[in-house]
């Protein structure tokens, strides 16, 4: 979008944005209350995740903008990804540091024959 | 081309005009000014930490005093001196001129950067000087750090304000090489110092705030005791390194990124030709820049990392190697049959491609996981750093205000002093250096203020530390020499040409042996790219006809 040229965004399609932020407000909050086991984690930033897109994306305007600025968006959410991804790779798996239980390998070792 | 005698330096007088300028060449000298002070400081405070190892035994540091000094050292030159310095000094007098604007695309910002800067360097010195000498090393590891005096708190507020002028610096570039380009400079044209800057600014934005994130959880652990870190109230002291790295490492790039920039256009304008793979070299700064966000957490192969996170990081880091050996088979090609002439920078374009060879190849060999099991925290990884940090970053920051010098002061200096300088640092350098790859490979370790008890076992700690000592004494006279002619040249040096070395950058091409207040008198019209000899008949006159 060219300096000057602001896209007016229609009353109606920020308010069906506001009621769905809202919507999802409620359902943050319901969520939070169930115990849902491994999901809790990935349903809560599943959700944050969706109300900030709906925010950058509506209310912020990204879409009518020029792309370069969603690029721009994009990148930091793909490296928030990339960290949060490599860092669970290592807390969620934080016990095993690559040895074997006791007695669970037998360690032979080969007589070396002299010529 | 006209001699300027309405120059960027005298269009206006006086202290205040510094101060509150907006000009982007006069903002560089700032950061010059600054970063050469802080450079000063960090030397003398290596100089300490040098002589105190030289012979074993306690000499003139004892180990709480010895730990506070090269915390001090390692903050000073990381955080005050080589991310800035580069990007804050040539970036900011050089790119703005090289892509043919007037200024850069927010003045205002950019002053604020040198400000925020400053403030975050003034609160480091009086949080030392006033509340306490902090000793966790520069990389601030909790929980050492939660557990430390409230002056760390000092120290990474400093970092998380000097931060911003980071963020700040970097977004200004992003956003002036894509608004500010004068007519013709299209992107294949721009000169690879530029490339090289504004990969950089990528990465100042997207891994600073993360630094800042960091120290602001460890603010909030100690103040208001919420544990995220510190184990004692159920925090992950391995999560603060995950958060650490994710910027620091990245930052490695944010220092060496514009280094290969500068050596990139040394080479194109020593050896006289085309630089070798242009397009590989710009398109491998990107590259770098991204795979450098995925490797953190080889710093953390021996900090109780899942296995599964070590391999996946050792294997990515072997990928970094790809894009680096893209730029030095590309630099030695450029240098192939060309003609190339060894001024001063040239001389340290030269230094580069041999110190940082060997700081990459042994950042290649401490990627292995099995290799860096044993030199981990040991005086190899000095070395290693070392070696990029200083034999990449800091030559490629000397050779280049060398070869900028004459456009920045006007001034010529003296090359037969250069070339001594330049010998004396490159024999001070490696005798620092080459003897603690061999005591880091022998079990030496690093923070460690005496060796004494070591001796027994390993006799030839004592020789290799002493040479790395004298090593370090030979490395502080060349650098104090090139600041002693530098200083000189300022004074007594003599005039420079607007083009001395021949150059075909815009700055060299279409500016006086000043640069005016607005750089140019009429915006320039780019027809040719940044190492096209044959093609710049502005530079040297029309090819004579056979």
């Amino acid at each position: 979008m060219a300096q000057g040229q602001h896209h007016i965004i229609p009353t109606r399609t920020l308010a069906a944005v506001f009621g769905l932020l809202l919507f999802l407000t409620v359902v943050t909050v319901i969520t939070a209350r169930i115990d849902l086991g491994v999901i809790n984690i990935p349903l809560a930033l599943a959700i944050a995740g969706s109300k900030a897109i709906l925010v950058a994306w509506i209310f912020m305007a990204l879409k009518y903008d020029n792309k370069v600025n969603l690029l721009v968006l994009a990148l930091g959410f793909v490296f928030a990804v990339v960290f949060l991804a490599l860092t669970l790779a290592d807390t969620e798996l934080r016990g095993n540091i690559g040895i074997t239980e006791p007695g669970t390998t037998e360690l032979t070792v080969e007589p070396v024959e002299s010529e | 081309m006209r001699e300027g005698s309405h120059n960027y330096l005298s269009a206006r007088k006086g202290l205040w005009s510094w101060l509150a300028t907006t000009d982007h060449k006069r903002i560089g000298i700032l950061y010059a000014i600054a970063c050469g002070t802080f450079f000063l400081l960090g030397g003398i405070l290596a100089t300490f930490v040098r002589t105190e190892l030289g012979t074993p035994g306690e000499t003139i540091l004892d180990q709480d005093g010895y730990n506070q000094i090269f915390t001090l050292h390692g903050v000073v030159m990381v955080f005050l001196v080589i991310i800035p310095a580069i990007p804050g000094i040539l970036g900011n007098f050089v790119l703005p001129i090289q892509i043919g604007a007037k200024d850069v695309a927010f003045p205002r910002l950019n002053l604020a950067s040198w400000y925020l800067f400053m403030a975050g360097a003034l609160m480091a010195v009086f949080g030392w000087l006033f509340v306490g000498k902090v000793d966790t090393g520069w990389t601030f590891y909790t929980p050492y750090s939660s557990g430390a005096s409230n002056a760390v708190l000092w120290l990474t507020s400093a970092v998380f304000v000097a931060g911003f002028a980071s963020i700040f610096t970097g977004l200004n570039f992003i956003v002036t090489v894509h608004k500010m380009r004068a007519p013709g400079m299209t992107w294949n044209r721009l000169p690879l110092f530029v490339w090289a800057i504004y990969a950089t600014g990528i990465v100042q934005v997207l891994a600073t705030p993360v630094i800042g994130i960091t120290m602001v959880l460890l603010f909030l652990e100690k103040l208001m005791q919420i544990g995220i870190f510190d184990p004692a109230l159920g925090g992950d002291p391995v999560l603060f390194q995950h958060f650490f790295w994710f910027y620091s490492h990245p930052a490695v790039y944010i220092m060496i990124l514009p280094a290969m920039g500068i050596i990139s256009d040394l080479m194109g304008t020593f050896s006289r030709q085309q630089v070798s793979g242009y397009t590989f070299i710009a398109l491998s700064s990107v590259a770098i820049a991204f795979l450098g966000f995925l490797v953190w957490g080889h710093h953390m192969f021996v900090a109780g990392q899942s296995a599964l996170s070590s391999i996946i990081f050792s294997m990515l880091t072997f990928l970094i190697g790809i894009p680096t050996g893209i730029k030095v088979f590309n630099w030695v090609a450029t240098m192939y049959k060309g003609s190339v002439w060894l001024r001063t920078p040239m001389i340290y374009a030269l230094m580069f491609l041999f110190l940082f060879t060997i700081g990459g190849l042994t950042g290649i060999m401490v990627g292995v996981l099995a290799v860096d099991v044993h030199l981990h925290d040991t005086y190899f990884i000095v070395a290693h750093f070392h070696y990029v940090m200083m034999g990449g970053a800091l030559i490629g920051l000397i050779g280049g205000l060398h070869y900028w010098w004459p456009k920045m002061t006007g001034r010529m200096y003296n090359e037969t002093a250069g070339v001594i300088a330049a010998v004396l640092v490159f024999i001070g350098f490696n005798l620092t250096f080459l003897p603690q790859f061999i005591l880091g490979s022998r079990g030496m370790p690093r923070r460690y203020h005496d060796y004494t008890e070591l001796l027994p076992s390993f006799p030839e700690f004592a020789p290799l530390n002493m040479a790395s000592t004298i090593g370090s004494y030979i490395l502080g006279v060349g650098l104090l020499m090139i600041l002693v002619y530098a200083l000189y040249s300022l004074f007594k040096g003599p005039k420079a040409p607007a083009n001395p070395w021949g150059a075909c950058t815009l700055e060299w091409t279409h500016t006086g042996p000043l640069p005016d207040e607005h750089n140019f008198h009429e915006t320039p019209l780019v027809t040719r790219g940044p190492y096209d000899f044959h093609l710049a008949d502005d530079v040297f006159g029309p090819k004579e006809e056979n």
